[in-house]
């Protein structure tokens, strides 16, 4: 009964194999992209922006996807509700992003690394906290990585200094590698 | 004012706790998290929002479960034994890492030979108990047993290792009677960079290194290789057993994509000598196994995974007594489809086939008729978790497994769980499992024992077991967990050794009967950096022979179990990298085997030195000079005070 029972299952799983068409499923872990979208508010609460990079006490805190979204309404959940130094979080999802979008975080996802370089420069100089992910692209200020199964970040407080941002240095000892400022 | 600015010195460590209330939930987190060790897959935005950040840079991102619900969901009694356990008890292998379930009995009988179980009929090889590492079983037809002395991984790269204790029949298979081991190595991905480790010992020494690195796109890959040797023990009479004996291994395991969606493909070989008391050729085992593992997610949270291994195994035992040699070799591949259906159906489903070969060459005195035999083994299996309601989950399952030795084999079983609230479970199952028929049972001569020939019985069927279990588990308040489960086991079939007219003794099934007990753990996180965890159990068998059996020996034989066993854990992180850790164990004694009983201090300080080196001193059996823990008085070993220095160095 074994010699024909062996064959059978085999067959069967062969064809289960075949018959599922399996779809890509999510390019990375739902989790992986919960936990980055919970970090993308809570850095804010470790950065200190100029008062000019507000209009008014009360404007909220524009945290912007540049390019491809990995996060979706994931994203959305997390900040409703949540507040950075009294402010509410407006999450915007732009084409493309340059100074005038009055963004405050901007996240360059690891689907836009190519362009990465090109976005940073854009944004140097202005009050922009930029959060980066992926291989191959360059840098932001902060650059999520992935560490022991755990998500972890390096950060450049050069490139901070040079957008005016200044970092607590709890955030600082939290992150993997940091780029000091020049003249420390 | 932007945010909560925090001018805390640079290097500061974790912050001082601010109003009560986060503090509570990121306390109940951090301590399922901890408790179940298993990645939290299910955390929900809202509960992220509630971590700080240090919380959320702990947070493990992919499940290496297969399993469908969280451990801490789980209507079974599960023990999770984390890597971090590992490390801060200071053990050098896997028996010994066993010691930190309390749901186990773990009893060593000489320098390499252990009997591990789980709920009773603990003896060197203990046959109700299934053990799996990354899915492949290392229980041996032959005997029905483990044979631990040749199971060894890397500590350092184990994941986790789930102690089920209870029948896991349906998902298992048959011999998980009484529990289940699975030990799960980490992935490739997690195993970057080169760690080596060396420890010397009064009674040891080890030496490991690994190297892990990317392959290619999207691959890891890790090597590693190890060696040890461990030094002779003592009898209670003081001399010297030659029980020296020494192995090596190597292995590596490679990665693609991630663990729910990617391939797997892992290997290892070893060999072992061993010292023999009555011979001048020592012992020898060696193997090597090769596993490739598939996983696919599919749309919907369903999944399916493809895995098949070959295992092969090769011992020999020179001399008169008992002058033998084997060599097996074990083909399996199985798959498993997960998918729901309609919200409420949680199914599992899938099968296998399995083929052991296996080639003796008989001694003078121990002997396998036929020499050369195959166990054909095939199963499919089903499981069904409907959610009655948000709260009260039903799982409805069978697997059918068709084996050589005794034809289909039905185990089912039934279990509801019920979330009481946020925090606790109570949970019950009812199921059947069979430890089936190994050639030992059915193939086996012994000559001269002690005065009649024993021989295996050609009828010799599996051994039943129907199981009732009740379980709670909760975190009454933030720092604390708790879980008891109870057991009563109706057994049936059990072996027994008839004497038969001609003088001989035949291995027959007539012993029958009942066992039951407590199994309750808890931990306490006293402060941040001191946990207390404890674990006691409780065990009552009475067995009994079945009419007309003629057996003398097996009734005092199946009584090798303490009544009690209790443990207490303290895990201490000090100042300037240093750590200290205690565990106490005190276990009942045996009167049958005349085991007195005992307690057993080990001890381990450990050191961040820096960032990449960490040195550690361990004694173990600290309070008592020496004591026995399984096997007849006058050959077994006794276990007596060691000390362990070992250094862990890793870089990338």
């Amino acid at each position: 009964m074994a010699c024909c029972i062996a064959p059978a299952i085999v067959a069967v799983f062969i064809a289960l194999g075949l018959a599922l068409t399996p779809r890509p499923a999510l390019a990375a872990e739902p989790l992986e992209y919960a936990v980055k979208a919970a970090y993308l508010y809570k850095l804010g609460l470790f950065v200190e922006w100029p008062a000019a990079a507000f209009a008014t006490p009360a404007s909220p805190l524009n945290l912007c996807i540049v390019g491809e979204d990995p996060f979706g309404p994931l994203l959305d959940t997390a900040v409703r509700d949540q507040r950075i130094g009294g402010r509410p979080i407006a999450v915007l999802r732009l084409k493309s992003a340059g100074r005038e979008a009055g963004c405050h975080i901007l996240y360059i996802g690891s689907a836009e690394a190519p362009r990465s370089g090109q976005i940073i420069e854009a944004v140097r100089g202005s009050r922009v906290l930029t959060v980066t992910d992926g291989r191959g692209g360059v840098p932001g200020i902060v650059h999520f990585v992935l560490r022991d199964n755990r998500v972890r970040f390096d950060i450049d407080d050069e490139a901070a200094a040079q957008n005016g941002l200044t970092i607590s240095s709890k955030l600082l000892s939290l992150a993997l590698n940091v780029k000091p400022r020049g003249g420390r | 004012m932007n945010g909560l600015f925090d001018r805390a010195t640079p290097g500061a460590c974790w912050p001082k706790s601010g109003p009560y209330g986060p503090v509570l939930v990121i306390a109940v987190l951090c301590l399922a998290l901890h408790a179940s060790g298993v990645a939290a897959g299910e955390l929900s935005s809202a509960e992220l929002a509630q971590l700080s950040i240090e919380e959320l840079a702990d947070i493990e991102i992919t499940s290496v479960s297969r399993r469908p619900e969280a451990l801490r969901d789980a209507a079974a009694a599960v023990y999770v034994i984390t890597n971090e356990d590992i490390r801060r008890s200071g053990v050098t292998s896997l028996p010994e890492a066993l010691r930190l379930a309390p749901n186990l009995e773990v009893a060593r009988s000489s320098s390499s030979s252990y009997a591990i179980t789980a709920r009773g009929f603990n003896v060197g090889n203990a046959n109700k108990l299934l053990v799996l590492i990354d899915g492949r079983s290392v229980y041996s037809p032959l005997n029905s047993g483990v044979f631990w002395d040749v199971q060894d991984v890397m500590l350092e790269d184990i994941e986790r290792i789930e102690v089920i204790s209870g029948p896991g029949g349906t998902l298992w298979g048959s011999n998980a009677v009484n529990g289940v081991i699975n030990i799960l190595t980490r992935s490739a991905k997690d195993t970057q960079g080169t760690l080596v480790s060396l420890g010397v010992g009064n009674e040891e020494s080890t030496a490991a290194v690994r190297y892990g690195a990317r392959l290619g796109e999207g691959g890891n890959l890790r090597l590693y290789a190890k060696g040890f040797r461990r030094d002779d023990t003592t009898t209670a009479a003081g001399t010297t057993k030659s029980d020296t004996w020494d192995g090596r291994q190597a292995g590596f395991r490679a990665d693609w994509g991630a663990a729910d969606n990617g391939f797997t493909l892992q290997g290892d070989a070893y060999d072992r000598e061993y010292e023999q008391a009555t011979s001048n050729d020592d012992k020898t085992r060696s193997g090597a196994n090769l596993l490739g593992r598939w996983n696919r997610a599919l749309e919907d949270g369903a999944s399916v995974q493809v895995q098949a291994y070959y295992d092969r195994v090769r011992q020999s035992v020179p001399g008169f007594l008992p002058g033998f040699s084997e060599a097996s070799d074990t083909y399996d591949i199985h798959a498993q489809h997960r998918f729901l259906v309609g919200g409420r159906h949680d199914i599992v489903w899938g099968g296998g086939y399995r083929q052991w070969r296996n080639d003796v060459t008989n001694g003078a005195v121990i002997t396998f008729l036929p020499q050369h035999f195959e166990l054909k083994l095939a199963d499919l299996f089903v499981q069904d978790t409907i959610a009655l309601s948000e709260r009260l989950k039903l799982t409805l399952g069978a697997k059918l497994e068709h084996n050589s030795y005794t034809g289909l084999e039905v185990q089912p079983n039934a279990r509801l769980a019920w979330k009481v609230d946020d925090t606790s479970l109570l949970w019950a199952a009812l199921s059947r499992a069979v430890r089936t028929p190994s050639r030992v049972d059915r193939d086996f001569y012994v000559f001269n024992f002690p005065a009649l020939p024993l021989r295996g019985g050609p009828d010799f069927q599996s051994e039943k077991l129907i199981a009732y279990e009740l379980g709670y588990r909760t975190q009454p308040t933030p720092q604390t967990s708790l879980s008891v489960s109870t057991f009563y086991n109706v057994y049936d079939d059990l072996r027994t050794l008839e004497p038969v007219p001609g003088g001989t003794v035949v291995i027959a099934n007539q012993m029958e009967g009942h066992t039951y007990g407590v199994e309750t753990w808890g931990s306490y996180q006293v402060r941040e950096g001191w946990r207390l965890s404890a674990g006691y159990t409780y065990l009552e068998k009475r067995l009994r022979l079945k009419p007309g059996s003629g057996d003398t020996a097996s009734v005092k034989g199946a009584d090798t179990d303490p009544h009690h066993q209790l443990s207490l854990r303290s895990v201490l992180d000090l100042p300037h990298g240093l750590e200290f850790d205690l565990m106490l164990r005190a276990i009942d004694d045996v009167p049958a085997q005349n085991v007195p009983r005992y307690t057993a201090l080990d001890a381990r300080l450990g050191w961040h030195v820096n960032k990449d080196l960490e040195l550690s001193l361990t004694g173990n059996n600290l309070t008592d000079r020496r004591h026995p823990e399984s096997g007849s008085t006058a050959t077994r070993s006794e276990l007596a005070r060691s000390v362990f220095l070992k250094l862990l160095w890793s870089f990338r």
